[in-house]
């Protein structure tokens, strides 16, 4: 597979403070990826630095084989939206899709006049007096039709209602499929997209801590429900995650690949193996350690 | 395409901003003092110092425009290099336009003896000696002088933000105090108003390798400056 996306030991600081710190990943040609974390993990300012909006303070970057900044060859691939988008005051939606038209080499004209009637957005209003789900709209149009090798989408349906969302999820990846390319795409609302995810990035504290397949990851977090003894003495010694108990019952989240001799021991001693979404299993993983001590000592 | 027309682009779509504006505000100052000189039936004589104006906005346009387009421009994956290239070829479009158009109202206004009623407005009498060619490079060449100037402070204000202007208006204001007080020291005003009122015209001449160096620090700038 080709990577166009290399990152090495990538660190940005702020002052004291790194907001992403030694972070090293690939991102192969033609996937969907899906970078997820809390607020404030770092998410932003990575795509901000694959993008040439921001410098690194350390390690490597390599977006189609080269540094993006500055350069052209580079550029002229990506599609970056983002939340914080600014426009300029006076300009009106059909400005802004105007000069995306004329900027992005690969832009479809015909797909962005499809989108705006699906959005339903009006043409000739500014873009200031815009609520905050039709802005998300103009990104989302703009990034779909740009048709971008590579199209990254920050948090892309800020204020989108379901009917919206749930467009921009069939439109994405119906033209996914009509035309490949690498996406991408960071978000909140993990279980809306998990589906769609090919590659998960998870980011928590400016560190990468899960750089996985999505069908691997899947198949690897359960919860273990049963007795306290019982659950306690199966998960010795495995990757735990999480941990609750209520009364003599216990359950424990794992994040490792089982054999089907596990599975039948769980079986054979009563306990109840649940595969748990994507998205608890981010929330275990991003919750702050010292909450997870907590949750130990009770 | 090319991404220099497309910064150009952005720009064009804001015609206001960059032409009308300033126009609607020069010829509605124009239009007042051409009323007055109707009704005054042109007996006193009006200098009026209305043509400044767009020259000052010149300078406060790239303020505005550089604010709101640079981080749009980049949010478009556009070089800082093509963003600087087109919008210091669309200040020079601009001003080229408007010293056409500055310099045909003064050549009017020449021909109309002063619209009728002794209102100098576009024909600047300081300038009476300089040949028409002459006049009109000098319209240019304040225009775009004061467009970079507004482009240098703007690129100090994005590439090092609000404390970067503190420390730079600190330093202008510390440094034109020191240079006061030792013209006072010395007692140089009048000698230096003198020189001024003897080379005027060398001014205008030295703004050209002015403007060269705001451009070139406007540059440097926004080579390093971010969006977030």
């Amino acid at each position: 597979m080709n990577r166009i996306v290399e990152v090495n030991r990538l660190t940005k600081e702020y002052g004291r403070d790194a907001a992403v710190k030694d972070v090293t990943f690939a991102v192969e040609e033609g996937k969907i990826y899906g970078l997820l974390g809390r607020n404030g993990a770092g998410k932003t300012t990575i795509m901000h630095m694959l993008t040439a909006q921001l410098f690194p303070s350390s390690g490597e970057l390599k977006v189609f084989g080269e540094n993006p900044y500055e350069n052209n060859r580079v550029l002229s691939q990506l599609c970056f939206i983002k939340e914080s988008q600014r426009y300029p005051d006076s300009y009106r939606v059909l400005d802004v899709l105007k000069v995306a038209a004329s900027i992005y080499p690969n832009w479809d004209r015909d797909l962005a006049a499809q989108l705006l009637e699906d959005f339903r957005l009006p043409l000739k209003r500014r873009m200031k007096k815009l609520s905050r789900g039709m802005l998300s709209s103009v990104g989302i149009i703009i990034g779909l039709a740009s048709r971008a090798p590579l199209t990254i989408f920050d948090e892309p349906y800020l204020g989108l209602d379901a009917v919206a969302r749930s467009l921009f999820y069939e439109r994405l990846m119906q033209d996914y499929a009509e035309n490949p390319r690498t996406i991408m795409l960071s978000t909140h609302l993990i279980d809306e997209v998990s589906n769609m995810l090919e590659h998960v990035l998870v980011i928590d504290q400016g560190r990468l801590l899960i750089d996985e397949e999505a069908e691997d990851l899947r198949g690897k977090a359960y919860t273990v429900l049963g007795p306290r003894a019982a659950v306690e003495s199966f998960t010795a010694g495995k990757n735990t995650i999480h941990q609750e108990s209520i009364g003599g019952m216990m359950s424990v989240t794992l994040l490792e690949r089982l054999d089907p001799g596990d599975k039948r021991r769980a079986e054979a001693q009563g306990l109840e193996m649940i595969p748990i979404s994507m998205q608890q299993l981010i929330v275990h993983l991003t919750q702050s350690k010292s909450n997870g001590k907590v949750a130990e000592f009770q | 395409m090319n991404r220099t027309a497309g910064v150009m682009k952005i720009h064009w779509r804001d015609k206001w901003v960059w032409m009308y504006v300033p126009w609607v505000v020069m010829l509605f100052s124009f239009a007042v003092n051409l009323v007055i000189g109707i009704l005054t039936r042109g007996e006193e004589p009006i200098n009026s110092g209305g043509v400044v104006t767009i020259y000052v906005y010149m300078f406060v346009a790239i303020l505005i425009v550089q604010a709101q387009t640079f981080p749009f421009a980049l949010g478009l994956n556009i070089r800082r290099t093509d963003y600087f290239v087109g919008t210091s070829a669309m200040a020079l479009l601009v001003s080229a336009v408007s010293s056409v158009l500055l310099f045909a109202l003064g050549m009017i206004e020449q021909f109309t003896n002063a619209w009728g009623v002794q209102l100098h407005y576009f024909h600047l009498p300081f300038l009476k000696e300089v040949s028409p060619l002459g006049r009109l490079g000098i319209y240019f060449i304040v225009m775009i002088h004061m467009f970079f100037m507004g482009f240098v402070i703007s690129s100090i204000h994005r590439r090092f933000g609000r404390t970067g202007m503190f420390v730079f208006f600190i330093a202008l204001i510390v440094l034109s105090s020191i240079c006061s007080f030792a013209m006072t020291y010395y007692g140089l005003w009048l000698d230096f108003f003198r020189w001024i009122g003897a080379h005027y015209m060398d001014l205008f001449l030295w703004m050209i390798p002015l403007t060269v160096i705001y451009a070139l620090l406007s540059y440097v700038l926004l080579r390093r400056a971010t969006v977030s």
